[in-house]
């Protein structure tokens, strides 16, 4: 159409392009995890799924393109704390996130760890490296 | 200061002032650590719900909640809103149908994830969402974007099947900044519901409705009225405030005694 320059066509990310877009991740204990639906049923993203054998399912991530938005509504519902956030997600150009630290619990006390995950002191934000070539 | 004030408040003590303070949460001394108190627990606890159950919530609740929105505080008291609550489920659904078919032609345009790299189709795609991401960077915004898709392939629901949604219509005459009102309203709402044990979720792909002549005549939506949000409102499926989330901290400036800090 030739109306964008191309450094305004690397501004906006291509959603399903690994190096544009980086989506949360959830990390599922199959230990606890019996298979109760509800995660399933919530996902504002509709990312989880169930797996396994009738009277012995588990939940897990879906396969293919998943648009996790680490709003970590599965962990607050889960009965078994089976499920959680260990990252949020994050885009290349116009839409980088900026000094948003690392997903943690509400903490009583500012820069001591708390339950759920808070990694320091000051947490950087885990940018994926080959996204930041495209921040400008 | 008046007398009143003085009673109140305490003269020139403000460990008597923040003591006060403390008791409208139920607390009488503050220290750090200590736990949180009701209402900050309500904020911790608060989650957006996607599934309802069946069962209507009773009217004089939903009237609790509107009470309580009332008071929020407005840019020079200008109070620039009007509720419509819809309590009929035929209608719901065909709100739900309406946003449906608006986020299946917009998808249409530029959904370009339904199709493979390099065919003709995703490039035009492609390139269409660029170009309105130009203009419109917050609506083509990758997560509306995502949830538009998500819609538009009946992945997703645009109100979640609610048994009401309120409507906050917005005058567009407000002083200053009318669509934070409109928010701060909304979270007197949103908070109200969640102390009742409602649920309730923010749906911002609402603002279809007002596009829409026939909808803003069925809805009694009027000049200078409009529809910029919806909060879906319903019982809850589960125990969506057994845990607190997790969330990024983010970066802080602090600025104190002529020194310059970032914290997290």
């Amino acid at each position: 159409m030739g109306l964008l320059t191309k450094k305004e066509m690397k501004q906006t990310p291509i959603v399903d392009d690994a190096n544009d877009a980086r989506y949360g991740v959830v990390e599922i204990d199959l230990d606890k995890c019996n298979g109760c639906r509800i995660c399933t049923l919530i996902c504002p993203s509709n990312v989880l799924e169930l797996f396994g054998e009738k009277h012995n399912r588990r939940a897990r991530i879906k396969e293919g393109l998943v648009m996790c938005l680490a709003c970590d509504n599965c962990h607050a519902i889960c009965d078994r704390d089976a499920i959680s956030i260990v990252s949020g997600y994050d885009f290349a150009g116009r839409y980088k996130q900026l000094g948003r630290g690392a997903p943690s619990q509400p903490r009583l006390e500012w820069g001591k760890p708390a339950a759920g995950g808070y990694t320091g002191t000051v947490p950087q934000c885990p940018a994926a490296p080959e996204m930041d070539g495209r921040h400008d | 200061m008046s007398e009143f004030a003085t009673e109140v408040l305490g003269e020139n003590d403000p460990e008597q002032t923040e003591k006060e303070a403390g008791k409208v949460a139920g607390v009488t001394e503050i220290e750090e650590g200590a736990p949180w108190n009701a209402v900050e627990d309500a904020f911790l606890r608060r989650r957006s719900i996607r599934k309802f159950k069946k069962k209507q919530v009773p009217a004089h609740l939903i009237r609790r909640m509107l009470e309580v929105g009332r008071f929020a505080p407005s840019q020079g008291n200008c109070q620039p809103w009007k509720m419509v609550v819809v309590r009929d489920r035929d209608m719901i659904e065909e709100m739900e149908d309406f946003c449906v078919a608006s986020c299946r032609k917009i998808a249409g345009m530029v959904d370009y994830t339904v199709y493979d790299k390099g065919t003709f189709a995703r490039r035009k795609t492609e390139m269409m969402a660029k170009l309105i991401s130009r203009s419109k960077p917050n609506s083509m915004h990758p997560v509306p974007f995502a949830a538009v898709s998500l819609v538009a392939q009946n992945r997703f629901a645009v109100f979640h099947h609610p048994p009401t949604i309120i409507l906050p219509l917005m005058d567009t005459r407000g002083i200053g900044h009318p669509q934070i009102d409109l928010g701060i309203v909304g979270t007197n709402i949103v908070m109200a519901a969640h102390s009742l044990g409602l649920g309730t979720c923010w749906v911002g792909l609402a603002s279809f409705l007002n596009e829409s002549p026939e909808w803003r005549e069925r809805l009694e939506v009027e000049e200078p009225y409009e529809i910029i949000e919806a909060i879906s409102v319903g019982y809850p499926l589960g125990k969506p405030m057994r845990n607190t989330v997790s969330r990024e901290t983010h970066e802080t400036v602090w600025l104190e005694d002529g020194k310059k800090e970032l914290i997290y």
